[in-house]
């Protein structure tokens, strides 16, 4: 009978709480962090890998010093050789050449023949060891003969110069910087903290210089004394990106059909997301757009709960605070996300729609960084460093703090006010071991709470008015140990511990909520041959599930009356313990036929699932294949089964029907992959699938029994009669990260149809699709970011897509037995709200300062003020409507200091 | 094993979109009538108990034997604008589904009465056979476990205004429920019994007479209360429950009546809470004070609508004339 009637209160509340719940991550720019030296390999991609990055430059370890040239002692000069030095992965010197001019008299072949013998710690791209390029000047002075020992020499006064060189800004050292006195001819090299000290300076007017490639060369002028030991610190001013020619060794796997990754830059700067790297990815092509800011994946036309998201493999139950605040892993643990639209490795399962994977960074700074944020709704601490030389640790905290904005203010007004307070939090702590080799141990503890308390208003005269407390979070452990046995094995074994909990207490409504969860992942690679590479893993995960509740449900065992509704039902104490399981073996082959142009990965994965005394299992074939036509154009293609469980309290007996089957898919695609230059490459891909099995709510009853008596009477609930239908077209052109730009244009043409399969369900392809009114037909992003000289930084984004499907309302009846009028729904989703489009622009701008850096954007959103209908609504009779606009033009702001 | 919390959480988000979307408009109120409408309809009695066949004692409307008794049908349909041009109503009657109306093809439809009425209040009678029960309990799902539940629903259409379609539950019943075991003998199962009001409260004014004239100081806003013994229009009622699995045997639970208060006015006068519910997911209510501003010219009237509702379709409507001083 109760009816949720909306007063002015009511929707003023219901405004605040949409206003708080739209708390956006402010402020999320960050410096690069010079000071990780290690990252982990990159894995396969569909995509060509971004450029590889410098992550340890070469470090000169044994120095050859050269002869003095016999031609030149006549002349005693000083020379400076200038040389191009190709050093290999293992630190060895493979060519000296000349860069510019000839020195002559002999220096050039003297330099070369001693460079070549140098021996370097070797420069590491993506963390590992890597072939590089560098400039080297080897400067020559002529040193006269001792005297005869007799004659004592008057010793020369000098000066002595020590110090360091450091990045500006991060503070991160830079090591192998040659630091010298040209005039005097005197030069070092910085070690690999940065130190360095430079003897025999002779005293007076000096000019101190210090380079590195990667920096602008800093002067600095002294004035020194005889004996004199003078310490000197350089700030040396990052220029771009290392402009050294890279060999990458090893290729990412391929072994998903589609996989499309964003790199740190990409995910912290992209206009429109609030700098939260996890909303970058709804622009990526197989992505419908969500209405507001919901944190929900619409992946292919499937539903939210089809795909899944992983933190290193291991899905997790919630991505973002209040499902469209921040998300709960802030930007500086994140190294990569990749997203998955469909036709995954079986490396990933329990899931029919997509996949986003996000890896968090592994961080081994040499040094203690750390960065603090704060703006309107929260604060966030990050701080990474070093504990010992093999073992580096890294941590972060965020909190959200209106709720005492919001109790201030009403401590201030003197009045009561219907409040809803908001609080989240969540944590993040990673500590990084190397174990020996190229063996590492992490352990990685994370987690985030909600809470929400609403105080009702004592003067709402319309009927009970209790307060709400709820709460959502989760937290994990997890630790994860890879290990290469041989060159050719390597294995991940991750085991993770958690516990999600949800509660809720609102008037007759109780409930508290416990899952605790065990999962391990094992996933083994062998390099079987030279164009065999064979991949299997185990992935288990367990889950006990506890609630407690008492709550007006649904009926399980009587049939009320039409006009009972949600509040006469009497509240059912519900008692649960479950125990829910999973394990899946997986195994899969990429084999590349004589390393030649054509690659087969199939592979299979099997599942078994156990829920409420029923064991399920489900064997997933897959197989993706590329054909690299030349080194710019690949062909790539691939069909295969995913399935999933339904929702577990669909199962449930009581209220449930234990006996659905699991839900399954068919994925195919077929596409290409064009490298049009260095830096474009163009991804089209066709897409078909099809859904099987969907649990659907069903009023259907079952009773068995005679004239005399019956023996049960089953109302079904759900059935597994829902099948789904999703094919389409996506094309993504995309601009890597470059010195100055990156960006892409995403276009979607999609087209969705879904059946429940009951009567009075959805049926039929209608021009909506006939299935999910979230379902956009057409959908096109364009991002762009460009970077100007002055550490300024602009983007835009620009939105244009279909509106979303709508059911008209053809009818209405008034409900005597209730007191309100029905709306009488036409087709579903047979007509549309209007035309989508938002332009989003984003300006930053950075300052560098000694040991510091600060930067500050603005974010602002809808610039034109776009109506964008999400929704309509009607009046009580059904006979006028009104458009529910979209979000109006929304500006955020935000400041970020980092050391 | 997919979390239901992907589901939850952004059908949450998503209703509080919609009720900030309905707070946020500008249509007009409900609870102001303007043109033709429907307020409130009763049937009388709300719940019929049938005869049924022998060994039907399990709590099912197996098979039904004789003749219902039949039931008036009382109906209250406004039209400040126009009320005298007659009403044609059609009624016709079919197994109650989720939309309300008899446009199911599976069900069987029959005509019940057409009749010609100006707006206000008029009535008729319900009298379907035990062959009609019949049809109607074999196309039911339940199969009449729990009861046979039947709309009714009237087409009302006065020139010049949209169709109306007002659709009213008729419960026919066995009286009795099973005992399961292991039970308590159960309770005695009676008929459902409309709820009425005793009076509405006007400030210190006490109104008990149907039609009444009140005069209330104009524009000015005065408390109002409906007044109800609550003991006796909540009742407690056994409801059968059924078996899901083999070895398990019919029974009963029992349950409480919830109810709720409805007011409506005409142009001119305003109400402060219009609905107010006995009980809601959020709490038991006890206060049932709300509040009615007369028009603001002395000598102007309102027409003061009210309905008392409970949860098995049992019902009545009042009538006040609200009359500014």
């Amino acid at each position: 009978m109760f009816r949720l009637r909306v007063t002015p209160g009511r929707a003023l509340l219901a405004c605040a709480a949409l206003l708080t719940l739209a708390t956006p991550a402010w402020a999320q720019e960050g410096a690069r962090r010079l000071g990780d030296e290690e990252a982990e390999a990159a894995e396969a991609a569909a995509q060509p890998p971004p450029a590889p990055v410098l992550t340890r430059p070469p470090e000169l370890v044994q120095f050859v010093e050269a002869s003095y040239p016999e031609a030149a002692k006549a002349t005693q000069r000083e020379a400076a050789v200038q040389l191009i030095l190709t050093i290999d992965a293992e630190g060895k010197v493979t060519d000296a050449v000349l860069q510019g001019e000839p020195v002559g008299d002999g220096f050039d072949e003297a330099a070369i023949e001693a460079a070549k013998q140098f021996v370097f710690r070797p420069a590491e791209m993506d963390g590992k060891p890597a072939p590089i390029r560098i400039g080297f000047t080897y400067r020559f002075k002529f040193v006269p003969e001792a005297p005869p020992p007799e004659e004592e020499a008057e010793a020369e006064p000098v000066a002595r110069l020590v110090g360091r060189v450091r990045e500006k800004g991060t503070g991160a050292p830079v090591p192998g910087a040659p630091v010298g006195v040209p005039a005097q001819g005197v030069e070092v090299l910085a070690d690999a903290t940065g130190r360095f000290t430079l003897e025999g300076v002779e005293p007076g007017e000096i000019e101190l210089i210090a380079t590195s490639p990667d920096h602008r060369r800093e002067v600095v002028t002294l004035t020194l004394a005889e004996g004199e030991e003078v310490d000197v610190q350089f700030r040396l001013e990052r220029l771009r990106r290392s402009p050294f020619e890279t060999i990458v060794r090893g290729e990412r796997e391929k072994t998903s059909l589609t996989r499309r990754t964003l790199d740190q830059k990409e995910l912290r700067t992209v206009p429109g997301t609030f700098g939260d790297p996890l909303r970058v990815v709804q622009n990526l092509p197989g992505l419908a757009r969500t209405p507001y800011i919901l944190g929900v994946l619409l992946v292919r036309g499937t539903s939210p709960g089809d795909s899944a998201v992983m933190i290193d493999g291991h899905e997790v139950p919630l991505l973002y605070h209040f499902a469209g605040g921040p998300s709960v892993l802030p930007p500086e643990m994140l190294g990569r996300i990749d997203f998955f639209p469909g036709n995954f490795s079986v490396r990933y399962g329990r899931a029919i729609g997509g996949i986003i994977d996000v890896e968090t960074r592994v961080a081994w700074p040499k040094e203690w960084h750390g960065s603090a944020e704060i703006d309107l709704f929260d604060a966030g601490l990050y701080m990474e460093g070093p504990l010992t030389d093999d073992t580096s640790v890294s941590a972060s905290v965020r909190r959200s703090y209106i709720d005492t904005i919001l109790r201030f203010g009403e401590a201030v007004s003197d009045a009561p006010l219907a409040t809803v307070l908001p609080v989240y939090y969540d944590y993040q702590a990673r500590v990084n071991h190397k174990l020996g080799g190229k063996d590492r141990l992490s352990l990685l503890v994370f987690g985030s709470h909600d809470d929400l308390t609403v105080v009702g208003d004592p003067g709402d005269q319309s009927g009970a008015n209790a307060d709400v407390d709820a709460a959502l979070g989760f937290h994990r452990l997890k630790l994860s140990w890879k290990a290469h046995p041989t060159d050719a094995v390597e294995w991940d074994l991750s085991p993770v511990v958690g516990v999600d909990f949800t509660g809720i207490d609102a008037g007759r409504v109780q409930a508290d909520g416990t899952v605790v969860e065990f999962g391990l992942r094992h996933d083994l690679r062998i390099q079987a041959a030279d164009d065999v590479v064979v991949r299997t893993g185990l992935d288990l995960l367990g889950r006990y599930v506890i609630l407690s509740a008492d709550v007006p449900l649904r009926t399980s065992n009587y049939r009320p009356h039409p006009a009972a509704g949600f509040g006469s039902r009497p509240t059912d104490e519900l008692e649960r313990s479950i125990l829910l399981n999973g394990a899946a073996i997986y195994g899969e082959v990429e084999w590349a036929p004589g390393g030649g142009p054509v690659t087969l990965i199939p592979g299979v994965r099997t599942d078994y699932y156990r829920y409420f005394d029923q064991n399920r299992f489900f064997a997933d074939p897959r197989v993706n294949a590329r054909w690299a036509l030349t080194d710019a154009f690949t062909l790539k293609g691939g069909a295969g089964i995913f399935s999933q469980a339904p929702p577990e309290w669909r199962l449930d007996e009581e209220f449930g029907n234990p006996d659905l089957d699991l839900e399954w898919a068919e994925h195919y695609g077929l596409g290409f992959e064009w490298k049009l230059t260095e830096a474009l490459t163009l991804d089209v891909e066709g897409y078909w699938s099809r859904r099987h099995d969907l649990a659907e709510r069903s009023d259907s009853v079952t009773v068995e029994g005679g004239d005399s008596g019956f023996a049960s009477i089953n109302p079904a609930r759900f059935e597994s009669t829902g099948t789904g239908q999703s094919y389409g077209i996506e094309m993504l052109l995309k601009h890597e990260v470059t010195d100055r730009l990156y960006g892409w244009i995403s276009y979607t043409l999609a087209f969705t149809e879904a059946d429940s399969g009951q009567e009075g369900g959805q049926g039929g392809a209608g021009e909506a699709g006939g299935g999910g009114r979230l379902n956009q037909p057409h959908n096109m992003v364009v991002v762009a970011s460009y970077k100007w000289p002055g550490n300024w930084e602009t983007g835009l984004r620009f939105r244009l897509g279909s509106g979303n499907a709508d059911t008209p309302v053809v009818g209405d009846t008034y409900d005597g037995d209730e007191g309100f009028y029905r709306g009488l729904q036409g087709d579903d989703n047979t007509t549309r709200q209007p035309l989508f489009h938002q332009l989003d622009l984003r300006i930053e701008r950075t300052w560098i300062f000694k040991a510091w850096e600060l930067a500050a954007f603005l974010d602002l959103q809808n610039v034109y003020n776009a109506e964008n209908p999400e929704f309509t609504t009607y009046d009580y009779r059904f006979r006028n409507s009104a458009k529910v606009r979209g979000l109006p033009v929304f500006p955020s702001f935000g400041v970020r200091g980092s050391f | 094993m997919r979390h239901d919390t992907k589901r939850t959480l952004p059908v949450m988000a998503l209703l509080a979109v919609s009720a900030l979307a309905t707070g946020c408009s500008d249509f007009e109120p409900e609870e102001i009538v303007v043109d033709l409408r429907p307020i409130a309809v009763q049937t009388e009695p709300p719940e019929v108990f049938v005869a049924v066949a022998d060994g039907a004692d399990e709590g099912l409307v197996l098979k039904v034997t004789a003749d219902p008794a039949p039931v008036q049908v009382n109906y209250l349909v406004v039209n400040p604008e126009d009320m005298t041009t007659p009403m044609q109503i059609e009624v016709i009657a079919c197994l109650t589904i989720e939309s309300r109306r008899c446009d199911d093809p599976d069900n069987t439809v029959t005509k019940v009465a057409s009749l010609t009425s100006p707006p206000g209040t008029f009535s008729l009678t319900f009298t379907p056979t035990a062959a009609q029960l019949n049809t109607w309990l074999s196309e039911d799902s339940f199969q009449g476990f729990g009861g046979l539940f039947v709309t009714l629903e009237a087409i009302i259409v006065q020139p010049g205004y949209p169709t109306e379609h007002v659709a009213k539950t008729v419960t026919y019943n066995v009286p009795f429920v099973p005992r399961g075991e292991g039970q308590d003998p159960p309770p005695p199962k009676l008929p459902n019994q409309n709820p009425t009001l005793d009076g509405i409260r006007f400030d210190e004014a006490l109104s008990i007479m149907d039609g009444e004239v009140i005069e209330l100081p104009a524009g000015r806003e005065v408390p109002m209360e409906p007044i109800f013994d609550r003991e006796r229009i909540e009742e407690t009622y056994p409801v059968p429950t059924f078996p899901t699995s083999a070895d398990e045997t019919p029974g009963y639970r029992i349950l409480d009546e919830t109810f709720e208060v409805q007011f409506w006015v005409t142009e001119g006068a305003e109400l402060g809470a219009s609905e107010l519910d006995s009980d809601t997911p959020l709490g038991p209510v006890t206060d049932f004070e709300t509040s009615i501003v007369p028009p603001a010219t002395p000598g102007e009237e309102a027409t003061l609508y009210i309905a008392i509702r409970d949860d098995r379709g049992g019902g009545s409507f009042y009538t006040r004339i609200i009359r500014a001083r």
